[in-house]
């Protein structure tokens, strides 16, 4: 496989989400390579892939890569990306999937997807969590630790308070 | 031959019969006698006893009014001084069973007065020891009844200070709770789309820091 489209297809997949639509795409393109279906496999690429991706499959004729060999190759790879779980309180947009794609290629490399996961009560910030390990830079975290410093301040004044 | 054998068996027995019915019939004849001759003297047997009977009755009959006779003769005598005794006595019985019941009357009296002043005595013994009972149980009741009540105390000393505790816990989480509540309604607010990205960003430049991502 070229590096180039191995890279190609690695900048467009941001979220686990990006990868199981990819991953989707080969497998039905597969399908119809099986069965010899020329008219079912451009229907596919048409409709069921993004065009990022159609573009890549397009060319590979043009590249002399074989096509069938391709595309069960880059849905092994992807398979096996590694994944960054990112906790935030509400569904990302297109902006801050950018960003995080953009500091996971600077920081992790470009074979490192992003899976975000929604938690509201987490306020905000994330909770993390990457090859097994786990870290909680949750607003609700700061939150409860504020509270914990003040509570017992806080208890004293209201005792204070209820006794005079 | 068999024939004649049975004649003369026939003949024999009819003899040995007539002789048989001749005894039965004088036989017969002697009892019939014998039985008149018995009825004739049961007749006068009884003839005899009917007339000696009658001969009793007639002497009795005549006894009889003979001492009813006497007795009319000395009934008045008689009467006249059974009277005058009868009245003696009389008066006699009257005089000892007035005394009597004067000195029943006085016995009585006296048994009624001791058994009353005795019924007085056992009486206030009765209450006395009663009254020394009932102190002795009022001083135990007290007694029971303070012990109980302390232990009440006791027990609701403890139940209080649970309920104390729990209660200030409750207060003490629902307090806390509103205030986190309160803050994450104000954070919430207070933050935009641009500071929670840059959170997000910020939080996972803290991990990579502390060594969690590399």
């Amino acid at each position: 496989m070229q590096p180039e489209l191995e890279n190609q297809i690695y900048d467009n997949l941001v979220t686990n989400e990006d990868v199981a639509k990819l991953l989707k795409c080969i497998d039905l393109l597969l399908n119809t390579m099986y069965q010899n279906d020329t008219v079912e496999f451009d229907r596919v690429l048409n409709t069921e892939c993004d065009v990022w991706f159609s573009e890549i499959v397009r060319n590979l004729d043009v590249r002399g890569v074989e096509k069938g060999a391709f595309l069960k190759n880059i849905s092994k790879k992807i398979k096996g990306l590694d994944e960054i779980i990112i906790t935030i309180h509400k569904e990302p947009n297109e902006r801050l999937k950018e960003a995080v794609k953009s500091w996971i290629d600077a920081n992790l490399g470009t074979k490192v997807i992003a899976n975000f996961e929604n938690k509201k009560s987490i306020l905000g910030g994330a909770i993390i969590s990457y090859k097994g390990k786990y870290v909680d830079y949750s607003l609700e975290k700061r939150l409860n630790s504020v509270i914990a410093v003040m509570k017992p301040q806080l208890m004293k004044s209201l005792v204070t308070t209820g006794t005079s | 031959m068999n024939i004649e054998i049975l004649l003369y068996i026939a003949a024999f027995l009819a003899a040995i019969l007539g002789l048989v019915l001749a005894f039965i019939t004088l036989s017969y004849r002697s009892l019939i006698q014998k039985y008149f001759a018995l009825r004739k003297e049961n007749e006068e047997m009884v003839a005899s006893a009917k007339q000696k009977s009658d001969e009793i009755i007639k002497d009795a009959q005549d006894k009889a009014q003979k001492i009813i006779h006497e007795s009319e003769m000395i009934s008045v005598d008689t009467k006249k001084i059974l009277d005058e005794k009868l009245q003696s006595a009389t008066v006699q019985q009257i005089t000892e069973f007035t005394g009597f019941l004067e000195k029943a009357q006085s016995d009585m009296n006296n048994v009624l007065g001791n058994l009353s002043k005795d019924i007085t005595t056992e009486s206030i013994r009765e209450i006395e020891n009663f009254k020394k009972s009932l102190e002795s149980q009022t001083l135990k009741a007290e007694d029971m009844l303070k012990n109980v009540i302390a232990d009440s105390n006791k027990k609701l000393d403890s139940e209080m200070a649970i309920i104390k505790e729990k209660r200030i816990n409750e207060l003490d989480s629902q307090i806390f709770e509103i205030i986190r509540k309160v803050s994450k309604e104000v954070i919430a607010k207070s933050i935009n789309t641009k500071d929670h990205e840059d959170l997000i960003l910020e939080a996972l430049n803290e991990a990579k820091t502390q060594g969690l991502i590399s």
